[in-house]
């Protein structure tokens, strides 16, 4: 670790031994794009050391943006940096016998490996699991598709599994007059690599956990698009039990606050609920009419005179008022709102911030501090680690090398050769 | 073979939607979890639509909204049995303090004590962190009410569309011209859940180092964030405020098109496609049968089709709709492109051949319904794979179906004992 590391503050100053690190003295080697790094990322904040492997050019994902100020070089994507936030970063050419034997020696020392290539690319160059591995390695091969199957060749990327995986049909704006005038929509910003990552980490974890009793590793070939189809919280068993097929819309045309933002309602779901809603809305005059006994009734609530009159009540209501205000007086009643918030915004709400949900981590060749999302939990004698920045490319050759017994002159060399 | 969390032992009193599914992965892994219920509140998903019903049954009535009268049983809903498979169920009333007592006799033999109520009710029944540490000092403790435990909006009150709100998530969905359409269901109720099961593995993993146990508050928000992708960085670095872009590629990242869903034939009929590379651009042409439209100057190069995607989308939608979905599909694989049907969950139940292949959809067994299929598990492992049926070998359990299991065997209770409890209300 070096110098630019940050371990995240535990909020009531418990002990940070980085002994309490979950997966603290675990090696995982990383062989991955976007496909899997966000799981590598994971791993970094629970303490493994994560040594990502990227071909000498650079890694794909070092490729999009958005980059810093503009600049599309490879050390300026912020994509890179949010997905490889605690890793180290080496280069190697898998193609060249020299860079394969340096995998296999690396792979020795490793106690996960992490790789999302197609089905077979490793297998083909002498480097998959069969040939490779090692009794006690944890190995997860992510692929879109998993390594068997139909559609084990088929391309895709978050679009085409959002689509594949339910995501859509669910999600979007209610048709019009004629019908569906609007498409699915597919909820952004790579959310299949997101719900990959989080049930692959999970998948490692328990892994690993299993190694203490058997002393085993063992190979897990997993499916982004079954891990995707395992997201849509019970549409399947609604179909399977009811023939019921979810659809889009339901969630369109919320209140807008008079700062512009939209406001989140729930319909009541336990006693109680309603009447504390009606109570705070009837504080404006015009809208008293909701404290009417005939909306007491849940289910008469639900039919469409009714809720009209309800949603106008919200509507009108919330335009009054500032979004934030809102927040703060409908929880202070019981009435469970909250603004649509921008990603951005919680960034200045002291609650998040006292909970380490954001970090600054230190870029020194920069000169800057950027934010990041940090800890996703409190946990005040468990430390999430932070940082650090993501590796430049191939920042730290010398040290993963060197310490494999290479020499400055053998180091140097391969690099001449574009092996490293 | 022993799976990973074989002999891991669960109080759960995680429900509904958002907690309840955490434990559940906990049960995948081979965690033995004790789903903890009362009737005086009962979890909402034991009574909401749809219902299984066993042959020469007749049709449950329709429900108006999720209203408890109308349920068939307690046992028989689809949601409550595919979110909490593989768990053990009993009743204890905790307002008692008989109840109580009952729960602080099982804790020394458990390893773990979760729950998604708000922010301190097991404090409030004299069970906060400390006092579970006095009756099992290593004792895991994981609670996960909405806005978590620490900070000032810990008596704030959430449910998944809420923190998706918070998390900036619902903003993300949409499209640019309207206001957010958000997502289709509640996804940090699924999220949640897993930070749920890593953060009870992170710490068993600390335990197994140390002896150690751990506490750990998780909001559902926290885990938003870090679903946000690049926006925060963006903003940090930038100030740049998150515009969505509706099913376009985000073009802060990469300017890539074609990349939408676009009309088949039929109603309401769609498929994605994604050109990444210039070798899919090709291809995708030579499959439309090379139109003399695609080779107008706007189109070949990617940064060009991606200004003129308003042009391009309506050229290409026009083709596609005379076409079939399926059939577009697989021919557009075939050639190497990125394509996806739009699927909604019959597609996927009944016309997705790779999630079948793969053992998605996973048996097991229930006592009141039979074998039923629930959602399985995303990866195929060579040793211990992970099961939705858990150590029982069983889906959700029927309400209080394991109490004599967990009075009577593990805590020594009479039958005659466990008798008097129910009938005094305590279980």
């Amino acid at each position: 670790m070096t110098a630019t590391d940050s371990i995240q503050p535990a909020p009531s100053g418990a002990d940070q031994a980085a002994d309490l690190l979950p997966l603290r003295g675990i090696r995982v080697l990383e062989l991955a794009d976007r496909r899997g790094e966000f799981c590598g990322r994971l791993l970094a904040g629970l303490g493994a050391e994560v040594i990502k492997i990227e071909p000498p050019g650079g890694a794909s994902s070092r490729r999009i943006g958005p980059f810093y100020q503009g600049e599309p070089y490879p050390d300026r994507s912020l994509f890179f940096w949010q997905y490889n936030l605690g890793k180290q970063g080496i280069t190697l050419d898998l193609t060249r016998p020299a860079g394969q034997d340096l995998l296999k020696r690396l792979v020795a020392s490793a106690d996960v490996l992490l790789e999302s290539f197609r089905p077979g690319y490793l297998e083909s160059l002498g480097l998959g699991y069969n040939q490779i591995g090692h009794p006690r390695l944890v190995w997860l091969a992510m692929t879109e598709f998993g390594q068997t199957g139909p559609y084990r060749d088929w391309q895709a990327n978050d679009l085409v599994q959002l689509a594949l995986g339910g995501q859509m049909m669910v999600a979007g704006y209610p048709p019009g007059e004629n019908g569906w005038d609007t498409p699915p929509i597919a909820p952004q910003m790579e959310q299949s690599e997101h719900i990959a990552g989080d049930q692959a980490a999970m998948d490692i974890l328990a892994a690993l956990y299993e190694r203490y009793t058997s002393g085993l590793g063992q190979y897990i070939d997993f499916s982004v698009h079954s891990a995707v189809n395992a997201c849509t919280e019970n549409h399947l068993a609604w179909y399977l039990v009811g023939q019921k097929v979810a659809s889009r819309g339901g969630m369109a045309n919320p209140p807008v606050a008079k700062d512009g933002i939209p406001i989140q309602t729930m319909p009541p779901l336990f006693p109680g609920e309603w009447e504390r809603t009606a109570e705070m809305l009837a504080q404006d005059e015009d809208l008293r009419y909701v404290l009417d006994p005939a909306f007491a009734d849940p289910v008469k609530r639900m039919e469409a005179a009714q809720a009209e009159r309800i949603q106008a009540a919200y509507h009108t209501w919330v335009s009054r008022r500032h979004s934030e205000d809102i927040f703060r007086e409908a929880q202070g009643r019981g009435v469970v709102w909250a603004p649509i918030r921008r990603p951005h915004d919680s960034l200045t709400d002291e609650h998040f911030v006292m909970r380490g949900n954001f970090a600054e981590v230190e870029h020194p060749e920069l000169g800057r501090r950027f934010t990041y999302a940090a800890s996703p939990w409190v946990a005040p004698t468990m430390p999430w680690r932070v940082g650090p920045r993501a590796p430049l490319l191939g920042e730290h050759n010398h040290a993963v090398y060197s310490a494999l017994g290479l020499d400055e002159a053998a180091i140097a060399d391969l690099k001449a050769q574009g092996v490293i | 073979m022993a799976k990973p969390l074989a002999g891991i032992r669960i109080l759960d009193f995680t429900w509904l939607g958002a907690g309840a599914k955490g434990p559940r992965h906990l049960a995948a892994y081979g965690a033995e979890v004790i789903r903890i219920e009362w009737k005086g509140k009962l979890d909402f998903l034991r009574y909401g639509p749809p219902f299984y019903r066993l042959p020469g049954e007749p049709e449950p009535p329709s429900s108006a909204g999720w209203d408890i009268r109308r349920a068939p049983s307690l046992n028989r809903a689809a949601s409550f049995q595919n979110v909490n498979a593989g768990k053990l169920g009993i009743s204890l009333n905790m307002h008692d303090p008989r109840g109580r007592e009952l729960f602080r006799r099982l804790v020394p033999t458990a390893d773990v004590v979760t729950d998604n109520f708000t922010a301190t009710t097991l404090e409030d029944w004299g069970l906060g962190y400390e006092e579970l540490c006095k009756l099992r000092p290593d004792i895991i403790r994981v609670q996960s009410p909405g806005f978590g435990r620490l900070g000032p909006k810990h008596t704030y009150r959430s449910y998944g569309p809420i923190a998706a709100a918070v998390s900036g998530l619902t903003h993300m969905s949409g499209l640019p011209d309207r206001l957010p359409c958000g997502w289709g269901f509640s996804y940090l109720d699924v999220v949640a859940p897993w930070y749920i099961c890593l953060a009870v593995m992170a710490a068993l993993h600390v335990r197994k180092r140390t002896g150690r146990g751990q506490y750990i508050d998780l909001s559902q928000v926290g885990p938003g964030f870090l679903h946000s992708g690049t926006a925060i960085l963006d903003y940090s670095a930038h100030g740049e405020i998150y515009q969505r872009t509706g099913n376009r590629a985000f073009g802060r990242a990469n300017a890539i098109a074609p990349h939408n869903a676009y009309r088949c034939k039929g109603y309401d009929r769609w498929i994605t496609i994604a050109c990444l590379t210039e070798e899919h651009w090709a291809a995708l042409k030579a499959i439309m049968g090379h139109p003399a439209w695609a080779e107008d100057e706007r189109f070949a190069t990617a940064a060009s089709r991606f200004a003129h995607q308003d042009t391009l989308d309506a050229h290409i939608e026009a083709w596609t709709r005379t076409q079939e979905r399926y059939a577009l599909m697989h021919q557009l694989q075939a050639a190497g492109i990125p394509a996806g049907v739009c699927q909604d969950a019959r597609d996927r139940c009944e016309q997705d051949p790779q999630l079948r292949a793969r053992g998605f959809f996973a048996e097991v067994d229930h006592s009141e319904v039979g074998r039923h299929l629930v959602e399985g598990v995303p990866a195929i492992w060579s040793r211990t794979q992970p099961h939705p049926e858990g150590p029982i070998q069983r889906g959700a359990p029927c309400y209080g179906e394991d109490n004599r299991r967990i009075y009577r065997d593990l805590l020594g209770l009479s039958d005659a004992e466990i008798d008097h409890l129910a009938a005094e209300n305590v279980i």
